[in-house]
């Protein structure tokens, strides 16, 4: 039987090789999608707390107050604010707002009406966006007024940030565990999985053929045990899969930040990465065992295990992070295997997490594949002698 | 060296079964298994092969039941059951090693085979360039490697050029000069008759004939197909036993008529006819095969 097996294992690994589109399909699709998704959503990834957003400010008073404001709202570390002199054009290409301290400044700040500053925002700016830009901005007045307070006490600005502000009464806390990924953090694992799970095309329509072709049968009849003729088939895959994990990780190491992204650290639990590249293979293992028993032909198959792929993807934070998922489908995200996989994964590369923190991760996924595995073999044995 | 008695199978949905079906197939036989599309031939040798497991009754080969595994069975399937991306050789490798050859055993079974195939030239080639010839032939060597005492071929010359259906008739009748009991379905029913020593027909997942390929032509009456200058007369014509074929040739069948066939020349001299051509002998077969089974059919 251990001979039946190995040549199982090499017949299917000679098979794999030979066949390039599946070659593409595992290795080069998932690879252009982690370099175009690193690169493209570098920018919406990106820590709010130090990006800035990048808009207009122009001057129209002559009142010493809006210079002063106009000083305070450089300093913004929220905002990057180049001065105009003219009416800008605004687009989310190049600066996407403009703040405007009219004419009426002095006349508006002394309730004498009027309109002391206009914020101009592009159509297309986020809604969220423009919350933060006139939450920036008036913090910027704040400072100021606050300032002017001061100093008609005989205080000076540091005594109006700690004293009257009370600067440092507010603090962020960010637990380490709910971390944000960046870019390249959250694609090239949630890339990787994706094309560890993308393995059920090429299992299921070999199957399918070996079926048909009466090639399962011939083994049948040969005497080796249909346990053998699966395990050589899923063994290869199972190796395909690590092959993926180092590939993609290496990607994200290497090649992305001479494209200009960060690098992506492996300077992690090792151990943790590859408890979470076998889950997430056992979970893509079964569920490929699933699809090659349900499915009664080729083209059952290929539409099944790439819908499948495709929907588990979406559901489950592969193309869309699930932490900008309203709270419903973050929920809903959690019947993916997925989704269960990729905060294994982000455990260990963003929280610095090991092989202990991803333990809950990893067992459903093991879950999910045994019980795929047992209900495929339920299948086979059931269709036996139906057929 | 098969025994089947008293076999019951049945498919849910399409509501087919065998009820009670026996055969024997003695050692060192050819048997030809015929019958139309959907008449059980594919389901009674893959019960054979232990692929499906019978509601009732027994199948036996050698003396003991059959079941997945037997050394001592082959089954050469319709399909090409084989790995289109690897080369001849490397099937043949492979399968045997599932049938558990060691490496060396392996490798010498292999060159065995390959060379008694002739499929020596293109050994090393993929199979997915193979020609359907070369592709029955692989499907074929790969059966043999494990030399068993009954090999069943379905449909094994389906697509075949003359050539290698002539080299792979003349392998199955080495085999079976060594001993190898053969059992052949085959659409093709001039083959069956010339290569196979007895029939069995089978009809709805009835065996409705079973004998020696002399037994069943025998039992059917003689005739004489004749073509002649003119149109036959009509007091002929509209005997019981005549009946037009197709090139204007007319039948005649000489049991019904009651008469032997100078009886009939006379009476076609005497109408002016000329005879242009003339054939005198027992049904073919496949006249024989299309009236069992469609009166099996009710047809």
């Amino acid at each position: 039987m251990i001979r039946a097996l190995w040549a199982s294992i090499c017949k299917e690994g000679l098979l794999l090789v030979r066949d390039w589109h599946a070659l593409l399909v595992l290795f080069a699709m998932p690879t252009l999608f982690v370099l175009i998704m690193s690169l493209a959503l570098q920018g919406r990834f990106a820590d709010h707390q130090q990006a800035q957003l990048p808009g207009w400010i122009s001057n129209d008073s002559p009142a010493p107050g809006a210079a002063a404001l106009m000083e305070e709202l450089s300093e913004s570390p929220a905002l990057a604010l180049a001065q105009t002199q003219s009416t800008p054009e605004l687009s989310l290409q190049k600066r996407f707002f403009w703040v405007h301290i009219t004419e009426e400044f002095e006349q508006a700040f002394n309730g004498e009406g009027g309109v002391g500053v206009l914020i101009h925002f592009a159509p297309e700016l986020p809604l969220r966006d423009q919350i933060l830009v006139r939450a920036a901005v008036q913090e910027a007045f704040a400072y100021f007024s606050t300032t002017l307070i001061a100093e008609e006490m005989g205080y000076d600005r540091d005594y109006a940030r700690t004293e009257l502000l009370k600067e440092g009464l507010i603090s962020v806390v960010v637990p380490e565990t709910r971390q944000r990924p960046n870019s390249v953090q959250q694609n090239v694992p949630a890339w990787l999985i994706f094309a560890m799970f993308v393995v059920a095309i090429p299992i299921s329509t070999t199957v399918i053929q070996e079926r048909q072709q009466r090639t399962m049968m011939r083994l049948q009849m040969l005497g080796v045990p249909l346990a053998i003729v699966h395990l050589g088939k899923l063994v290869p895959y199972f190796l395909i899969n690590q092959l993926q994990l180092m590939a993609m990780l290496a990607i994200g190491r290497w090649v992305l930040p001479l494209l200009g992204a960060q690098a992506l650290s492996l300077d992690v639990s090792l151990a943790g990465l590859a408890w979470m590249g076998c889950s997430t293979s056992v979970a893509a293992l079964g569920l490929a065992s699933l699809i090659a028993s349900a499915a009664r032909s080729l083209e059952q198959a290929t539409v099944i295990s790439g819908a499948m792929s495709i929907l588990f993807a979406a559901l489950g934070g592969i193309m869309i992070p699930r932490f900008v998922m309203p709270p419903l489908m973050q929920d809903l995200a959690l019947l993916s295997p997925m989704a269960w996989a990729l905060e294994g994964f982000l455990t260990v590369l963003v929280r610095g997490g090991g092989f202990a923190d991803v333990m809950a991760d990893s067992a459903v996924l093991w879950i999910c594949g045994i019980l795929a595995g047992i209900v495929s073999i339920g299948i086979s044995r059931g269709r036996k002698n139906h057929e | 060296m098969l025994s089947i008695r008293g076999l019951r199978f049945g498919y849910s949905r399409q509501g087919r079964q065998f009820d009670g079906l026996d055969l024997e197939l003695p050692r060192g036989d050819i048997l030809g298994l015929v019958g139309p599309n959907g008449a059980g031939k594919t389901t009674l040798v893959s019960l054979i092969g232990g692929l499906l497991t019978p509601a009732a009754g027994s199948i036996a080969i050698a003396g003991t039941p059959a079941r997945l595994g037997r050394r001592d069975l082959a089954l050469v399937p319709q399909e090409y059951a084989f790995y289109s991306r690897l080369s001849g050789r490397e099937n043949l490798s492979y399968f045997a090693a599932a049938a558990g050859f060691t490496r060396a055993e392996a490798r010498q079974r292999v060159d065995q085979v390959i060379a008694e195939s002739g499929l020596a030239e293109v050994a090393d080639k993929r199979a997915a360039s193979y020609s359907g010839g070369l592709k029955r032939r692989l499907n074929f060597a790969i059966a043999i490697l494990r030399r068993p005492d009954l090999l069943i071929l379905d449909e094994p010359t389906a697509n075949v050029d003359p050539h290698s259906r002539a080299l792979l008739l003349n392998q199955l009748r080495r085999l079976n000069d060594e001993g190898v009991t053969i059992l052949y379905t085959s659409h093709l029913l001039g083959e069956v008759e010339s290569f196979c020593r007895s029939l069995a027909v089978m009809s709805q997942g009835r065996l409705v004939w079973r004998g020696t390929m002399s037994d069943l032509l025998a039992g059917q009456s003689q005739r004489l197909t004749v073509q002649l200058s003119g149109p036959l007369p009509q007091a002929l014509r509209d005997r019981p036993g005549v009946w037009p074929e197709e090139g204007g040739r007319w039948c005649l069948d000489l049991e019904m008529l009651q008469q032997t066939p100078m009886d009939i020349l006379r009476e076609l001299e005497t109408a002016g006819l000329q005879i242009q051509q003339i054939s005198y002998g027992q049904r073919r077969l496949e006249e024989v095969f299309l009236a069992l089974t469609q009166m099996e059919a009710g047809l």
